[in-house]
């Protein structure tokens, strides 16, 4: 117990640390903008106590919880792919039950790249380290989701001539909608193939 | 003179087909309705087309003719009535054989990139059937556009991506054909063109057919039958001179 309370309390104080560094740089860069007459003292005061507040409390979040067991990481994983899905599906209005859509394609492409990273070792089952790269997994995941929907309903809407004429013609709506989710699938897969190219070279978090 | 055989003829086909117009109703809708939101589209509307007739839609812009229309193949859905083709509810067919049997011609062709007979090939495909580069030539030569086949789509005029359009239609081999003003979006000139080869096709087929217009003087020409819209509204129906004899 008392460990747990020494960790927490090196958790917290390196966090309030690190929130201390960050505050201090917006207020370099806040008064450079005064220098040249550029105002966003407003903003950026909101701005940095809504992140002062946020960092605070994920940390303690995660001081708490990363000392957790492997289904506590899964619950957490679950949680920002549910979280993840709400974002994405706002891309997608007029597509029928978009959250669930969203839910199952970043669980599947996420989730299938976790456990095969978990089966082959490259990372461990430590929820300190799992969490972290779960996250930036399931972030990819939803950024190509949220990018193929987008994409998609928007190939649709150009194209609804073209997709009725087929449906008339007797084709079933699956076939008739195909080269707009294989433009779809592509266009979203683009910028992480492109990262995959400069793999090494060029480090880009989306 | 050569407009005086073209009525001389639009005459005759009307006269054969007003013979073969008793032979039983091909399509028929009861209480038709369709409502989007508050807006209501279609609203009850009851009409027979029987096999072999002609029978024009006409009204107002916003009347409902385009929504109507696309109630008869499914492609919307109704939100109340039926719709009966040779008299069997048509939701007990798929609707890729539904929409296979009853054909439909838009007012834009809408064709896919490609060939020429890639686009005439595309119904048959879908069923897992490939067109004969015989039965595509055929077809083509039918709509007047011999030796097309490997022109690319993007290249043809207004006219003939229409004609292709109608070949595409044709290749399924409809029962029933919908056009929705197949010839509203072209000059005057390819307009009347492409009404001559569709009047053709109907008299050769002896086709069921309902054709939207907004051209009274076209509805004339074509029809036996015109019924009138107004806010989707069954307005009018009958005999198409005496229906349009004000318009």
């Amino acid at each position: 117990m008392s460990e747990l309370l020494s960790i927490w309390n090196h958790q917290v104080i390196l966090g309030i640390v690190q929130a201390a560094a960050a505050v201090a740089l917006c207020l370099a860069v806040v008064f450079m903008c005064r220098r040249f007459a550029v105002h966003v003292e407003r903003e950026a005061a909101l701005s940095l106590a809504r992140g002062f507040v946020q960092m605070v409390a994920v940390g303690v979040l995660l001081a708490a919880l990363l000392h957790g067991s492997l289904p506590i990481a899964v619950c957490i994983l679950v949680g920002m792919t549910f979280a993840a899905a709400v974002t994405a599906a706002r891309r997608a209005p007029g597509i029928s039950r978009p959250r669930l859509l969203s839910f199952c394609a970043i669980a599947a492409g996420g989730g299938v790249a976790i456990a095969v990273m978990l089966a082959s070792g490259t990372v461990t089952s430590d929820l300190i380290i799992l969490v972290p790269v779960g996250s930036m997994i399931i972030a990819n995941a939803m950024n190509a989701c949220a990018q193929a929907m987008e994409r998609f309903r928007a190939d649709v809407l150009a194209h609804v001539g073209q997709i009725e004429a087929g449906l008339s013609l007797g084709a079933d709506p699956a076939t008739t909608v195909a080269p707009y989710v294989q433009s779809a699938v592509y266009a979203s897969l683009l910028p992480r193939l492109d990262m995959l190219k400069s793999l090494g070279f060029v480090w880009n978090q989306e | 003179m050569v407009k005086d055989l073209q009525e001389i003829r639009h005459l005759e086909n009307r006269d054969q087909l007003n013979g073969s117009a008793s032979q039983g109703a091909a399509l028929e809708s009861e209480h038709l309705s369709r409502v989007v939101g508050e807006k209501i589209l279609v609203n009850e509307i009851s009409v027979q087309v029987q096999v072999g007739e002609v029978l024009a839609v006409v009204g107002p812009s916003g009347s409902g003719k385009t929504s109507f229309l696309r109630l008869l193949n499914r492609l919307d859905e109704p939100t109340g009535g039926i719709v009966r083709f040779n008299g069997r509810d048509y939701r007990e067919l798929a609707p890729p054989e539904l929409r296979r049997r009853i054909g439909m011609v838009m007012q834009a062709a809408f064709l896919f990139p490609g060939t020429v007979a890639d686009n005439v090939a595309y119904g048959p495909r879908q069923r897992g059937q490939a067109l004969a580069a015989e039965q595509i030539a055929v077809l083509l030569q039918r709509v007047g556009l011999p030796g097309y086949q490997e022109r690319d789509v993007s290249n043809l005029s207004g006219g003939e991506a229409q004609r292709v359009s109608i070949a595409r239609t044709l290749a399924n081999d409809p029962e029933i054909l919908l056009l929705d003003e197949p010839t509203s979006a072209l000059d005057e000139d390819s307009a009347r063109k492409v009404e001559d080869l569709v009047l053709d096709i109907i008299r050769e087929r002896r086709m069921t057919c309902v054709i939207v217009t907004h051209n009274a003087a076209q509805a004339r020409r074509v029809a036996h039958r015109a019924m009138v819209l107004k806010a989707g509204k069954l307005a009018a129906i009958g005999p198409t001179d005496e229906v349009l004899q004000d318009v």
